[in-house]
Parts: structure tokens; sequence; C-alpha cells
């Protein structure tokens, strides 16, 4: 995790991961992803997670996006950082989704965890910052 | 002890390391020029040092089926075949027109097999897209450099510029034709421009490897393979200009200021595409053989026929 900026220089490749809820989380990520909120690190987003450095993954674990998410997250190279944005993804949100404690999961666990509902713009540039420290 | 020094060349100068440094080059001024103009961040198909350094020692994701073979074998022939015209465009390594013109179609058709080896569908669908654009610019080149041979009076690269070395530029001498001949020139350089946007792959007719719909060509593609395509991608930006001033605009380089005057004409013709590519910032390549073709075709067709008129 620690030499995740060394070989990226500045710009860092993200792949944003939707699954169900009310998208507010997700609308906040697009905000951050967008050229004027760009800060150190850059963050760009990349068109598929094989070119994933780090992966964001917003909404409820619902039954029916569960295992199509997980299939995208399976997809990444595995030096990638996983960070769950929003209450939702962590299981604690006003839309019941299934949390990491279950065993659907598997051995899939986040490198960060970012709370908020929606999530905050200042909550997810700290978050990348400390997932590539 | 001659065949490693024609390694060297292709190796490095002015082979990979020079196309690729030059295309960084390259790409400098056109995300420079795009970046005043627009005032936004500087954009660019290529990638930079970091980046590929970075690729170089990231993880090549297994794809399965014939792909995996692919993508290690489809872009070290693409630099290969792009470094060795660059070779050929300075002269250390010989050859005809119509070896330049089988390695140039040999880079694209890397490109085509990638896509068709997908077992990606959205991948897959690049395939036609990247077919179209090797016929788009392949027939209109194939017509542009049948004519500059046809009025030159030479078949390989060396002979051709050598011609423009003794009469000036093909763009502007009189001889071989008069005054019909360099009309027709000038129309082959207006087609050999529309080619090398798609050889570039700039706007209005180029294709992104990552960006276009419905999915980028490189999305299977990772780690060392995909930072020698990001190279090829990247040198492509400095072959088609050094292609177009040997074929148009060649000239003596023994001093100082013949070699400015040459970095000058190569600069200018970057210039002049990466305009088009700014002023086509909205357009799309799906209009590409109507344009091509029908434009960059009828473009050379005509030139070549005043060529032929001209020297007859």
């Amino acid at each position: 995790m620690c030499s995740l900026t060394l070989f990226h220089g500045k710009e860092l490749s993200v792949f944003h991961v939707r699954a169900g809820g009310c998208d507010g989380c997700g609308e906040m990520v697009d905000i951050f992803l967008c050229e004027r909120f760009r800060a150190t690190p850059r963050v760009v987003e990349c068109g598929t997670p094989r070119h994933a450095d780090i992966l964001i993954v917003t909404g409820s674990w619902t039954g029916e996006l569960r295992e199509a998410a997980l299939t995208v997250i399976s997809q990444a190279p595995a030096a990638r950082m996983l960070m769950v944005v929003g209450d939702c993804a962590l299981g604690e949100g006003l839309i019941d989704g299934r949390t990491w404690d279950t065993d659907e999961m598997g051995d899939l666990k986040p490198d960060l965890e970012v709370r908020g509902c929606p999530v905050t713009l200042e909550l997810l540039g700290k978050g990348v910052r400390d997932v590539t420290r | 002890m001659a065949f490693v020094g024609k390694l060297a060349y292709l190796a490095l100068f002015p082979g990979l390391l020079f196309i690729y440094m030059a295309g960084l080059a390259a790409r400098g001024l056109l995300g420079g020029m795009s970046g005043v103009v627009t005032g936004g961040s500087p954009r660019g198909p290529a990638l930079g040092l970091p980046g590929v350094l970075r690729l170089l020692t990231a993880e090549c994701i297994p794809t399965g089926g014939s792909l995996s073979a692919v993508i290690w074998l489809a872009p070290p022939v693409m630099l290969f075949a792009l470094s060795w015209v660059s070779c050929m465009l300075f002269g250390v390594v010989g050859g005809d027109l119509a070896l330049l013109f089988s390695l140039l179609l040999l880079s694209s058709a890397a490109v085509i097999l990638i896509c068709f080896s997908s077992e990606n569908p959205r991948v897959r669908q690049n395939g036609r897209s990247e077919a179209a654009a090797l016929l788009g610019w392949a027939i209109p080149l194939a017509l542009v450099i049948a004519g500059a041979s046809l009025r030159t009076g030479e078949a390989s690269v060396a002979g051709l510029i050598d011609w423009q070395v003794r009469n000036g530029g093909l763009l502007w001498s009189m001889e071989g034709g008069g005054a019909l001949a360099v009309a027709g020139t000038a129309m082959m350089l207006a087609a050999a421009l529309l080619c090398a946007l798609l050889l570039m792959r700039l706007r209005p007719l180029g294709r992104g490897m990552f960006s276009e719909a419905p999915a980028g060509i490189a999305q299977d593609i990772t780690g060392p393979p995909l930072a020698l395509l990001r190279i090829a991608e990247t040198a492509s930006l400095a072959v088609a200009p050094l292609l177009l001033t040997a074929l148009f605009l060649a000239g003596p380089a023994s001093n100082w200021y013949e070699v400015a005057f040459w970095i000058l004409k190569v600069l200018g013709l970057l210039l002049l595409l990466g305009i088009v590519d700014l002023v086509s910032a909205r357009a799309r390549s799906d209009r590409l053989l109507p344009w091509s073709l029908g434009v960059g075709g009828g473009l050379a067709l005509a030139g070549l026929v005043l060529v032929w008129l001209g020297v007859s």
C-alpha cells in the first residue's frame, strides 16, 4: 500500500463500482472525479477495472448487484486498493444491504472505509490520500 | 557487425527510443496547444515515461484464449514496424516505398488482431471500425505513394528523398511534371494529412485506444503489453509527421540550419494536424469511411491523375 504513489507519480486511475441504493454517494464520487475537483494525487477515471489503481465502491450490496460488483472487483489487479464509500456500502445505511461479514463476500476486505450519507468531497479526498500513503 | 549496428538503429536512434521521445514531444506540443486554446488540462493519446514505467512493473492480468498470445505479440510487432519505418525515413536502413507501406499496414493490422482476439464482445466490436480505419488510410496513402513514385521515378525511400534534395521538395519543385504535377502533389498532401490523422489517432477521423465507444481497444490489456502498446501509440505521433515530411517536404540536411528547417517542417505539420484535432473537438469517428475514402481517396486519386498527366 505504501508504495502505490512511488510509480504512479501524481496520477492514479480510479474505477467506480456502483452497487444499489440512492446513488447519492455515486454522484459525489462522480463530482470528485471530474476535473475541477482534482487534487493531489490526481485521480482520473478509467474505463476498465483492469487498469485501476483504486476501486471505489458505492451503494448497498443488494442481492442482484452483489455478484456483478464482485465480478468487477475480481477483474482488478491484485495490487489495487479498495475504497468502500458511504454508509450503504458499509452495510450501515438507510438502504439495507449485505455487510462485509457475510460468507458471500469471501476474503474481500476494504483497504479503506469512508463513512457518510452521502459522503463528502473532503472525506473522499482525504480517503484517496490515506489509501495511497 | 552490420547486423548489430542495424539493431542499434532500430532500438535507439532513429528507431524505438527516438520515436518514443519524439512522440512525447509531439504529445507535449499538441497537449500544450490544447491547454492554451481551450484553457483545460492538456490531453493526448500518448503516455509519459512515469506512466510507462508504472505499467511495465504492473501486473499482467491473464485474459485467456488467443488474446493471451496476441497481447504479447502485437505491441512488439507494432513497435518494430514503426521503428523500421523511422529508420527508413532517416536513411539508415534501406528499403523501398512498398516495404514502408507494408510496415505501416503491419502496425495497424496488429491492433485489429487485438480486437478480434478479445473475448470481450464490447472490445471485439471495435474490430470492424479498426479495419475500416485501416482501409481509410491505407487506400489513400497507397495512391499518394504511387503518385510520389510516379513523379520522381523512384521506388525507394532514399531515392525519393535524394530526388527532393536535388530538385527541391515534391510540393514546390517544378521538376517532374511541371505545374500540373505540383497541383496534383498538393491534392495528395491533403489526402496524406487525412491519413496522418488516422495513423496518429487524432480527431476527427482517429479512434482512441481507450475512450471510443463501446469500449477501448486496450481494455483487456494490462501490465507490460499495455506499456508497449502505449509506447507504440506515442511513437505513431512522431512517425506520421516524419513520413509526410519525407514524402513531400524533404530537402538537404547537411548544415545545422537545414536540419533546423527540417525540424520546423515537421513541427509545422504537427501544428496543422493539432489544429484540425482541436477544431473537431466534438467530432466522432463514425463517418470515418466516407471522409477518408471519399474525400481522402478522391483527393489522392485526383492528385495521382494530375501527376500522371503532368509527367506523361
